[in-house]
């Protein structure tokens, strides 16, 4: 059995005592926001999660881009893996930020264009993931996941700029929220410190979940080589 | 005044949460098919 690297290993317990205080920090350390209450808690950890999930989504696009020049299989292991950790972050974005909407906006999903923009590109990964599945030659379904995941690349910027761009009720972060935006507010220092501590810890679990799903990967193809042989 | 929304703050954090502890034990589960499969498939090459 294959072990894990003394580096792995490390970066497991890192991460793991990183997310524990994030946690902390969240419940106990930022300051309760006065107008939304508790809810707003959600936000340090939903914003973490929804960079995750689209840097994911860029990193597959990028090792798209190098597969089709190398034709190297480890490219292709890196871009399933980069986009299946994604989905799970940006599909917690997606909810965390419907539990938040309610209080917030009275609803709990409305057709604005982020929310319509995340949930379009959520869709276009999960359909990535099961259209691979149905392509059995190893070298095609490579092939189709590199130009797949280009294209879908470009639904990433889209919906990151969608609350610049459109009329959202959607708040900004990072830059000019829209005139109708909803449930905006000002960020205290702890609540940065919070915020961008959240952030690196949650890129920090993207890369162990990355390196452990690429170990998978990596496991996935010996097995199917060996299969083959087996059957010849 | 501030509105009470703790059961949203929780059931957020109930998500990211278990999604994230699914997630891993999907990894964990996954992994220990294949070493499964690995094992019978060297078996079965070695009695060929």
């Amino acid at each position: 059995m294959e072990r894990q690297s003394l580096a792995l290993q490390i970066l497991n317990i890192v991460s793991a005592i990183l997310l524990a205080v994030a946690t902390w920090m969240v419940f106990f350390y930022a300051p309760t926001e006065a107008v939304m209450g508790q809810v707003q808690r959600i936000f340090y950890f939903h914003v973490a999660n929804a960079w995750v999930g689209m840097l994911g989504f860029i990193v597959a696009a990028g090792a798209g881009i190098v597969y089709l020049r190398t034709h190297n299989q480890k490219w292709d292991i890196l871009e399933v893996a980069a986009v299946e950790i994604s989905l799970v972050f940006f599909l917690i974005a997606i909810v965390t930020g419907s539990i938040w909407a309610y209080p917030a906006w009275g609803t709990w999903w409305t057709w604005d264009p982020r929310l319509t923009t995340a949930a379009i590109l959520e869709m276009i990964y999960l359909a990535y993931l099961l259209l691979r599945q149905g392509i059995e030659d190893p070298e095609r379904r490579a092939r189709f996941g590199a130009v797949y995941t280009l294209v879908g690349g470009l639904s990433v910027p889209l919906t990151f700029l969608s609350i610049r761009l459109f009329r959202t009720i959607h708040p900004a972060l990072i830059g000019t929220a829209s005139s109708a935006a909803q449930g905006g507010f000002d960020m205290t220092a702890p609540m940065k410190l919070t915020f961008f501590f959240s952030l690196f810890t949650f890129s920090l679990i993207f890369v162990v979940l990355l390196w452990h799903r690429i170990r998978l990967g990596r496991l996935a193809e010996k097995v199917e080589q060996l299969k083959l042989k087996v059957m010849q | 005044m501030t509105p009470d929304t703790t059961n949203f703050m929780l059931a957020g954090y109930a998500v990211i949460f278990s999604v994230m502890a699914i997630y891993i034990a999907s990894l964990f589960l996954r992994w220990r098919t294949l070493q499964q499969d690995l094992i019978i498939l060297q078996e079965m090459q070695e009695n060929k």
